[in-house]
């Protein structure tokens, strides 16, 4: 197999893995319009990537705080660096439901993101990728132990 | 969108017949895995209210302890759980037929659990997707509990959800003492997206 | 000629699927049974040639029916049509008599090649007699 040939095999496995991976992945532009949707922000969402893909990302999802998502995005473009945010700042981004939806008690999914740079050749970073993390699990056990410590600290 | 209560015969039949064929390749693979025949059982399909499904499940398996997986499933507007109910003295066999040691501890007895998870909940939930055409994303698995009555496993307290569809399917092995629900629920809003998509398979 | 064909299937749509599923130009005339049992009284009428049969039915299953053909050497060729893949499923049938298994969901290409095998068709679509 010559190497060509290799490269593309991985492209094609790791096409194959972006989609199927439990994770969201989004490409945003500058103007925060939708450059990539994989299968996870296909499945929860409901919008295929032909309907997603270049609509502006705070049109199609009004629960997202644009100036707040902005501040953490700007940063990434002007800075080049990574950006975090955690479901105790906000427990979602996108409002999608629960994993879970009978046996799971969360009403939707508690997400963390990380928003990464994606380079230019040149350096220049005129695009970002935003990956989404569902951590409803987590935060309910979190808030669950919270519980059980305020008891605690009331006696 | 108007609720769903009960479904027509045909849609019924339909849901039947497509976890018939799923549960058959999630068999096909148990079988390969354990060396073994797995006995496929008419799946049960029903719409349940929340108030009557905890007295639901616990009907379909009443064993005194159990162990208990969950799996969440989603696609093209169809979003459920596939709840994998484990008959706690199944385990002496599974174990002799997974070639654990004779004596199990809780530790093994999760992984057993999870493998057997992971087949049938896995090709299960293919199965039904590559009928309906829907590629399905399936998040990770949850323990809902170990050794315990299945009413402790369910919490229908904190539960948002009006109605289900459910199809129970009861799995066991000729020969060895091992018995296991999988059972499919459905959200009430995923059911009329599948009415949908089974319309055309329920043409003339 | 036309040949009967007696599909036996519990499902409604599964006996829709089959029946689809045949080729379109085979001169045949369907007979449809709900489980075994109305299968095996189809049979004694005399004239049905061929069954499609399913495995997991109430009443009668495909195995007891198959069972029954033998024991009561009823004259039918019988193709099972069954979501059962599993190997032990496959081979017993075939013990019990059944000339071929196809799995569900069925394939169009798949039952014709088979039909072809046995000579219950010629390459051209059209039966042999």
């Amino acid at each position: 197999m010559s190497d060509s040939q290799l490269d593309m095999t991985e492209f094609h496995w790791l096409m194959d893995i972006l989609q199927t991976i439990d994770v969201g992945l989004v490409v945003l532009d500058r103007n925060y319009s939708i450059k990539l949707w994989n299968g996870f922000m296909e499945n929860h969402s409901g919008l295929r990537p032909d309907q997603a893909k270049g609509k502006n990302l705070f049109t199609l999802f009004d629960e997202i705080d644009e100036n707040w998502f902005k501040k953490k995005a700007e940063s990434v473009f002007l800075l080049n660096i990574r950006a975090f945010t955690i479901s105790e700042q906000r427990p979602y981004l996108f409002k999608f439901n629960n994993n879970h939806p009978i046996t799971g008690r969360a009403e939707y999914m508690y997400q963390n993101a990380t928003i990464i740079p994606l380079n230019n050749a040149d350096g220049s970073t005129e695009n970002i990728c935003l990956i989404v993390y569902d951590v409803t699990n987590s935060a309910m056990s979190k808030h669950d132990l919270q519980g059980i410590q305020n008891l605690l600290g009331s006696h | 969108m108007s609720n769903i209560t009960a479904l027509t015969e045909d849609e019924r039949d339909c849901y039947q017949e497509i976890t018939n064929v799923a549960m058959g390749q999630a068999a096909d693979r148990l079988a390969r895995l354990l060396n073994v025949y797995v006995v496929l059982p008419i799946p049960n399909v029903n719409i349940i209210e929340r108030n009557e499904f905890k007295m639901t499940i616990k009907s379909l398996e009443d064993a005194p302890s159990v162990s208990a997986v969950c799996q969440g499933f989603i696609g093209a507007g169809i979003a459920g759980e596939a709840l994998l109910i484990f008959n706690d003295s199944s385990f002496s066999d599974i174990a002799r037929l997974l070639n654990y040691g004779s004596e199990q501890n809780t530790n093994e007895e999760l992984e057993m659990l999870m493998d057997v998870a992971n087949v049938l909940n896995g090709a299960c939930i293919q199965g039904i997707g590559n009928q309906l055409d829907i590629n399905f994303s399936q998040s990770h698995p949850i323990v809902l509990g170990q050794h315990r009555p299945i009413s402790e496993l369910l919490d229908d307290k904190h539960a948002t959800w009006k109605r289900t569809m459910a199809i129970e399917i009861n799995y066991t092995i000729k020969d060895h003492n091992v018995n296991c629900d999988l059972i499919l629920l459905f959200t009430e809003e995923s059911v009329h997206h599948m009415n949908r998509l089974i319309s055309f398979l329920l043409e003339d | 000629m036309t040949i009967k064909v007696l599909i036996c299937d519990d499902s409604n749509m599964a006996r829709k699927q089959m029946s689809r599923s045949l080729p379109a130009d085979w001169p045949i005339e369907i007979t449809f049974a709900k489980n075994g049992a109305e299968a095996i009284e189809e049979i004694k009428k005399g004239g049905q040639e061929l069954m499609f049969l399913d495995l997991t039915m109430p009443v009668l299953d495909g195995y007891q029916t198959l069972e029954a053909i033998r024991k009561e050497d009823l004259p039918i060729m019988v193709i099972v049509v069954s979501g059962d893949i599993q190997p032990a499923a496959r081979d017993r049938v075939k013990k019990l008599g059944a000339i071929e298994f196809i799995k569900k969901p069925v394939d169009k290409d798949k039952i014709k090649s088979v039909l072809i095998e046995y000579g219950i068709i010629d390459n051209a679509g059209g039966d042999n007699e």
